[in-house]
């Protein structure tokens, strides 16, 4: 079934890719596709565990522009494809594939388009950008997984209009079908509905709000949720804030972290930078995890990173393990 | 003190003259969309330019593709259509556009040369373009004209120094 998926993509790859050798002044519906991709692969030598390397996801981006208002993306994940141990040694018993996004855009004014279908809830900067090769480090910071539904199957309204010198951008949200399928450790999510609104500009800011059901602890949620980027000369400072109440408006839980990328050009690694994070989660009726990350990131070229990172901190958190990881990923 | 004062003074003369130097080599740049288009049907504003070159403006008011077209990230033009417009230099846009792919959205398509872009702007629906002013022809109009100190004209401003 894998080797026949695998031809089946190929195949599909090579079709939307070849143009035609000859001129045709008509453009077919195909030339409107776009595919890529993207791929990380790491060490981790874990505490008290032993260490573990994998392939940990290879994924495929589609997209369909058409000579019409209409637009498609999808994304197909595979996850952990390869993995390795000293006792299991290389195996793939936990390679599956997964949708991540799937959804069509239609234009209805300049300022004005509709969204439909499965895609990121966007909610947190990192979550939008999440990609490996998009982000410093090899770990996720807790807060932008362990509060919110990372993904949304629903309808969403979103556009973008100048304002003083830059971009005001909305986006407004609702989901429409639960999540069918639960991954291992993923919390579940039901009504989730939002909005956020970001500005660009020299520096970028947003803020979110967020209200949804989580099943586990069967309560309900609303979130307010902070982010920002910027540029103080030349190193780059993000962070994120997350505050979540419940319906009787007490605390239902928080997040942060705050993270720094120092380039070491200065002192002669030109393309190298430094990195320090540090971060905090609290969790209903869960101990305070708390994490902070030293590292080193290689930026070999502008889609290719080579990250070194050290994290330590409180709490066991399989998403954020405590350690040495190193990890290489790239866009294709 | 003395050495101090004279290091400032040689100091400063070797800047300034690259400052205003850096201002000469400026140009009056175009914007243009091709000849054939009615200009009030885009019902653009200076100010949309750069959510076009962000690409967060996908399309015009009657739903066509905007197809906005970049010289090459070395193009002295480029670089001062990007600075003018986006606030950085097209190196500091890595990130931004390395975000945009992952959402699937593709940045401004490029080309080599100013005539390469005449020639997407005049034979592609949808598009626009940049160019040094000097360099225009009945191929394009002209929306916006984007003078060396970054100002953005709505009116056609003097063109003398192209006649050197």
């Amino acid at each position: 079934m894998k080797k026949f998926i695998i031809i089946f993509t190929s195949l599909a790859s090579l079709l939307c890719l070849c143009k035609h050798v000859f001129a045709d002044d008509t453009p077919s519906w195909l030339d409107g596709f776009n595919i890529g991709g993207y791929s990380s692969a790491g060490l981790t030598l874990e505490r008290d565990q032993e260490a573990q390397a994998a392939l940990n996801e290879v994924s495929l981006l589609v997209t369909w522009n058409g000579d019409s208002r209409l637009s498609f993306f999808g994304e197909l994940e595979l996850e952990n494809p390869l993995s390795w141990n000293d006792e299991r040694q290389f195996h793939d018993q936990e390679s599956r594939f997964d949708l991540e996004r799937l959804y069509l855009d239609y234009n209805i004014t300049e300022k004005v388009n509709f969204r439909g279908g499965r895609f990121l809830t966007p909610n947190s900067r990192w979550n939008l950008l999440h990609a490996p090769p998009l982000v410093w480090t090899s770990t996720r910071p807790l807060a932008t997984s362990r509060l919110f539904p990372e993904g949304t199957n629903g309808v969403m309204v979103f556009g973008a209009t100048p304002f003083m010198n830059g971009a005001f951008e909305y986006k407004i949200f609702a989901e429409l079908l639960e999540d069918q399928q639960q991954d291992g450790d993923e919390l579940a999510f039901e009504h989730v509905k939002g909005a956020r609104f970001s500005y660009k500009n020299q520096s970028d800011i947003g803020i979110s709000i967020l209200s949804f059901r989580e099943k586990g602890i069967d309560n309900s949620y609303r979130m307010l949720g902070l982010d920002f980027i910027t540029h103080i000369k030349q190193v780059e400072v993000s962070g994120e804030f997350f505050q979540r109440f419940d319906i009787r408006n007490k605390d239902g839980g928080s997040g942060a972290y705050l993270q720094s990328a120092v380039p070491l050009k200065p002192i002669g690694f030109n393309n190298w930078y430094w990195i320090t994070r540090v971060e905090t989660l609290q969790r209903p009726d869960e101990a305070t995890a708390e994490r902070w990350l030293v590292g080193a990131t290689w930026r070999i070229k502008p889609t290719q990173l080579l990250k070194f990172e050290f994290t330590g901190g409180s709490g066991d958190q399989p998403e954020s393990p405590r350690g040495f990881l190193t990890s290489f990923a790239l866009f294709f | 003190m003395y050495r101090r004062f004279l290091f400032l003074i040689v100091a400063s003369a070797m800047i300034l003259p690259s400052l205003s130097l850096a201002k000469e080599n400026q140009t009056i740049i175009a914007v243009v969309v091709s000849s054939q288009q009615k200009a009030s049907e885009l019902n653009l504003s200076a100010k949309n330019l750069n959510l076009i070159y962000w690409r967060k403006q996908l399309f015009w008011p009657q739903g066509i593709q905007i197809k906005p077209v970049n010289l090459n990230a070395k193009n002295a033009v480029r670089i001062q259509f990007s600075e003018a417009v986006l606030g950085g230099s097209p190196e500091t846009q890595i990130d931004y556009w390395n975000g945009q792919y992952f959402n699937g959205i593709l940045p401004p398509y490029s080309v080599n040369s100013e005539e390469a872009v005449l020639r997407y702007v005049s034979n592609t629906k949808g598009a626009i373009g940049y160019v040094n002013a000097c360099n225009l022809d009945e191929r394009v109009q002209s929306l916006f004209w984007l003078m060396p100190g970054g100002e953005i004209l709505k009116s056609k401003p003097s063109l003398q120094s192209c006649e050197k």
